[in-house]
């Protein structure tokens, strides 16, 4: 083959198969053509093979030409792979028949439950704070829940708590009498006993009372125990810590308040009341126009407390707290009613 | 507890509105429920008869009224709908002091009113029920002064105390603290000291530990009488219908100076004793609410030389109780043992005014002059005080002996975090005291014989900062030199089960602990075999809930009732079974599934699937492989128990062995 005639060759498949990749009606035709041009054995990888036959000079002009007119072929069969899988494309999007105005496809969405969400957020401004999470049972004896807490067996302190007592097993009713904690506090005695100060925890958790039910009590609720003990803590240090956390909860600076007030295991005891944020002590209904709002009681751990647990009161101080988880969340999200949290009703509980 | 405002003035000078009253109360401890205003707060009222109703020339609703109040008829605007010619009114004349202001001479409409028709709202007394003008007694002399028939203006607080400050269940009590929270003098309960001459009863107490002091008193020929009226109305201010004037004496010392007293009739008392003993076993006792009670020896009585006339501190006998006829008594004012009231009040379930000091503690120094007062005042109303009263016999065994407590003025701000110099300390805690010493370091409080409460420098911390104010506690930097925080490795992994079930789209609900045995029945076995409460508040809630399950189609029957029909529900909670014999509790997550998935309601039909087993085994896989350190199986083809579906059920199996769900 003469180059001459090799040219004329290229020309000709230039010109043939550049009206096939133009012509091609379907991606599946372009495919074919393709091939048929540039495939293993197609025409121009086939003439392009018989390069080598000629000589050295030839191949030096003839070779670049070849490759040139090869990348020319594949560019137009590439430029009309495009438009026609574009055709294609539009022509399945265009031919989908939805009707846009139908209602959304209803996802399932989990909510947490509103006192979980309190809870959380509570723990995680105490725990940040540097307070450890202690853990305690529900059923209680006495002693962890009135006698090492300083409440005598008939001190009028323990009518304070309407106690739900826990039949024991027939058989095992000598047994110390069991009973469903009262409060979060009996923590603080499993907690302590066998550590050293320093001592610093939450812990939050169901306590039970023989309550009758009404808006404003539940028989089973929530508190939130808190407690430090280490040398030279006063009650200073209380006001400190709840004044920076409930300015921490409600993204807000709030004051706290401590009036009198009497809890067995604690000496000073007081009343918590932190500045109403709802109405920036201007007098709302949830401060009752007074200023301020009651969460809780909490006070100086009383010596008898921490004698029971084996810490020298004389070197040690400390101070705990209590306060109710369902009134912050009530406070909170507007709620009036306890029995809203354990009623479950979903229309409640899907707006957490 | 109620206090009567023109009572605690026996005591004090306090020259407060109630309301700053109240609040400085609230400030020292004492929590004021409620402030009540009695009486009447107003004065330039009088009884005054409708005469004449005519219309107002300028406005329909009003009414130009003449009135007579005896001595001349004037003329009022008044607008109520309720007044007819004839009825008897409160009028107030021009110059008359209202609760809510001074009534000057107006025109209304352009006619002059020379005074105003009341009704109960504008004069501030209690609500008659009538929607306008008070309507008063048809027989009201015309001209009286209406204040008069409703006696002084006072004010009845309701008080809330503490129960280890028994000292402030009364009157002086309150007048006590309040006299060194305003630094106004105190005024000791009257009482003349006179001597006795009549006959007394010999008395014995069998075990001083029970009782530390009794003092006791005989009173003769009595006249049967009424309590004057203002007896009455202090004792009806504080709830108690007044009997008869021996009875009444009682009931008012005990809300003067907290003191319990009683009256047997000395008719009745055999034997010309009294015995303060543990009852004996198998004795019978009749109560004054006429209950037949077996005792035994955990019960302190007061016996005459046969049987107990009373349960010491708590009730008296049917037997010697006064009627309205006794002539004579024999008065008693004691100090009981407190755990021993406490228990026989329990017992017998009757929490008496009286148990509930004794349960506190009462002041032993104070017994004697509280039988005094109460026997001078008795011969007062109903009596010849110089001839019929014998002399007090004061059984004192276990003298009161005066403790004292030491403390530095540094372990007081060390308790508090405060920086109060000695003098401010010396100064609060003076008073409070019945001595300081200062002179040595430590100093020592002697602790006054009402305050048993003060035990420790953390009590005297307290009464400080309470009387100091609360205020002068200041906001510190709390030390922090603490291990780094710890969460319990269940608490991380509850958390870990409520992120993947709300992810999976599951409501987390939270129930009592507690079922009834109706839901108990469903899930079958045998209820004695689970634990359950001594004393539940009812039937609903008795039981301590072994599975999660009731909780969770509780709270699906509480949605379904409301028209829900699909839902996903789970709980994290305790669930309880005796263990070794022991009531035991576990940590446990449940999930409940019912209606369509993804939704009721869903417009493609085709689309929503009821929930089957499938669903929930996906939900319950997605769950477990949240905790990939433990190997989980659920393996199918297990027995189900009865509340299961027997097929469509499956078993949770931990690392090959343990059966968790």
């Amino acid at each position: 083959m003469t180059p001459q005639i090799w040219q004329e060759k290229c020309a000709e498949i230039r010109a043939r198969h550049g009206a096939a990749a133009a012509s091609a009606a379907t991606l599946a035709d372009l495919e074919k053509a393709e091939t048929d041009c540039l495939g293993r054995k197609g025409e121009l990888t086939e003439l392009l093979k018989t390069l080598k036959d000629f000589p050295l000079e030839d191949k030096k002009r003839l070779g670049p030409a070849g490759n040139a007119l090869k990348e020319e072929l594949a560019g137009l069969f590439a430029g009309r792979r495009d438009s026609l899988s574009r055709a294609e494309l539009d022509a399945r999007l265009s031919s989908v028949a939805e009707d846009l105005s139908l209602p959304p496809y209803p996802f399932p969405k989990g909510h947490r439950h509103p006192l979980t969400v309190i809870t959380d957020s509570m723990t995680g401004i105490l725990m940040r704070m540097g307070f450890a999470w202690a853990d305690g049972p529900y059923i209680e004896n006495e002693h962890h829940n009135f006698d090492a807490l300083n409440v005598a067996q008939h001190h009028p302190a323990r009518d304070m708590h309407d106690t739900f007592y826990v039949k024991p097993a027939d058989g095992h009713e000598a047994d110390e009498r069991l009973l469903l904690r009262t409060h979060t506090s009996s923590v603080q005695i499993r907690y302590m006993r066998g550590r050293k100060p320093p001592v610093r925890i939450i812990s939050p958790g169901r306590a039970f009372r023989s309550d009758r039910i009404d808006a404003s009590h539940s028989p089973v609720f929530h508190q939130l125990e808190g407690l430090c003990v280490d040398e030279g803590v006063s009650l200073a240090d209380l006001k400190t810590t709840l004044m920076q956390f409930y300015t921490a909860l409600f993204r807000q600076k709030v004051d706290i308040r401590f009036r009198p007030s009497y809890f067995p295991f604690v000496e000073p005891g007081v009343e918590v009341d932190f500045s109403c944020v709802f109405c920036k002590g201007k007098g709302c209904s949830v401060c009752k126009r007074s200023g301020w709002v009651e969460v809780g009681g909490a006070g100086v751990v009383h010596p008898n407390v921490l004698k029971a647990v084996g810490i020298d009161p004389e070197k040690y101080g400390g101070y705990a707290f209590g306060l109710g988880i369902e009134r912050t969340a009530m406070l909170l999200y507007g709620i009036n009613d306890i029995r809203a949290f354990y009623e479950n009703d979903l229309r409640v509980l899907s707006q957490f | 507890m109620k206090i009567l405002y023109s009572w605690l003035k026996d005591f004090i000078d306090i020259n407060m509105p109630p309301e700053e009253l109240a609040k400085k109360l609230v400030s020292i401890g004492i929590e004021v429920a409620s402030v009540e205003k009695t009486g009447a707060n107003f004065t330039g009222v009088c009884v005054a008869e409708i005469q004449k109703i005519d219309v107002h020339p300028n406005a329909d609703k009003l009414h130009l009224v003449d009135v007579n109040d005896g001595t001349s008829v004037m003329t009022v605007v008044c607008g109520a709908q309720n007044i007819a010619v004839g009825q008897r009114v409160p009028l107030a004349k021009v110059g008359a002091k209202l609760p809510d202001g001074e009534l000057k001479k107006a025109k209304i409409r352009g006619v002059e009113s020379n005074g105003m028709l009341c009704s109960t709202d504008e004069l501030k007394l209690p609500d008659d029920g009538v929607d306008g003008i008070f309507l008063l007694p048809k027989d009201a002399p015309l001209g009286t002064d209406v204040a008069k028939m409703f006696g002084e203006p006072d004010c009845a607080l309701d008080l809330e105390i503490v129960p280890n400050r028994p000292d402030l269940l009364s009157h002086f009590g309150i007048a006590r603290e309040l006299s060194v929270a305003l630094g106004l003098p105190l005024r000791q309960p009257k009482c003349a000291q006179l001597k006795g001459q009549g006959e007394a009863l010999k008395i014995t107490i069998e075990n001083p530990a029970d009782c530390q002091r009794y003092c006791g008193r005989v009173l003769k020929n009595l006249r049967p009488a009424q309590s004057p009226d203002w007896l009455k109305r202090r004792l009806l201010a504080m709830g108690t219908n007044p009997k008869n004037a021996l009875v009444d004496v009682t009931n008012y010392i005990l809300y003067e100076m907290g003191q319990p007293l009683h009256a047997f009739d000395l008719a009745k008392l055999e034997g010309g004793e009294i015995n303060v003993r543990r009852a004996r076993e198998g004795e019978k006792f009749m109560t004054l609410d006429n209950k037949e009670i077996a005792l035994d020896p955990g019960v302190l009585v007061i016996a005459d030389r046969n049987r107990p006339v009373a349960l010491a501190g708590v009730i008296g006998g049917l037997y010697s109780g006064i009627a309205d006829d006794t002539s004579s008594v024999f008065l008693e004012s004691a100090c009981f043992n407190p755990p021993l009231v406490h228990v026989t009040a329990r017992r017998f379930a009757s929490r008496t005014e009286a148990s509930k000091r004794f349960e506190g503690g009462v002041n032993p120094e104070a017994v004697e002059l509280a039988c005094r007062r109460a026997a001078e005042l008795i011969m007062e109303i109903c009596g010849r005080p110089q001839e019929d009263m014998s002399e007090v016999r004061d059984v004192y065994p276990v003298k009161y002996a005066p403790k004292a407590v030491e403390f530095t003025p540094e372990q007081i701000n060390r308790i508090l975090g405060t920086a109060l110099p000695d003098e401010k300390i010396k100064a609060v805690a003076a008073p409070l005291s019945s001595g300081l010493d200062t002179a040595s370091l430590p100093w020592k409080f002697l602790v006054p014989p009402h305050r048993r409460d003060i035990e420790t420098r953390w009590d005297i911390a307290e009464d400080v900062v309470r009387f100091a104010g609360y205020d002068c506690v200041p906001a510190s930097d709390t030390p922090c030199r603490l291990p780094g925080q710890e969460m319990p490795a269940v608490v991380e992994d509850v958390e870990l089960a409520r992120e993947e079930l709300t992810a999976l789209g599951f409501s987390e609900v939270m129930s009592y602990d507690l079922i009834s045995s109706a839901e108990f029945a469903l899930l079958g076995g045998d209820e004695k075999s689970q634990p359950s409460l001594l004393n539940p508040l009812s039937d609903e809630w008795k039981l301590l809930r072994p599975s999660l399950l009731p909780s969770l189609l509780r709270a699906f029957g509480y949605n379904e009732r409301r028209g829900v029909r699909t839902a996903m529900l789970y709980e994290a909670g305790k669930v309880y079974s005796y263990v070794n014999g022991h009531p035991a509790e576990k940590l446990g997550v449940a999930g409940l599934m019912a209606g369509s998935y993804p939704a009721d309601l869903f417009w493609r039909q085709g689309e929503m699937k009821e929930t089957g087993f499938a669903h929930i085994k996906g939900a319950a896989e997605r769950l477990l492989a949240r905790f990939p350190g433990c190997k989980i199986d659920i393996s199918t083809g297990g027995k189900a128990p009865s509340f299961m579906h027997p097929k469509l059920y499956a078993e949770v199996v931990l690392n090959g062995k343990e059966r968790i769900g």
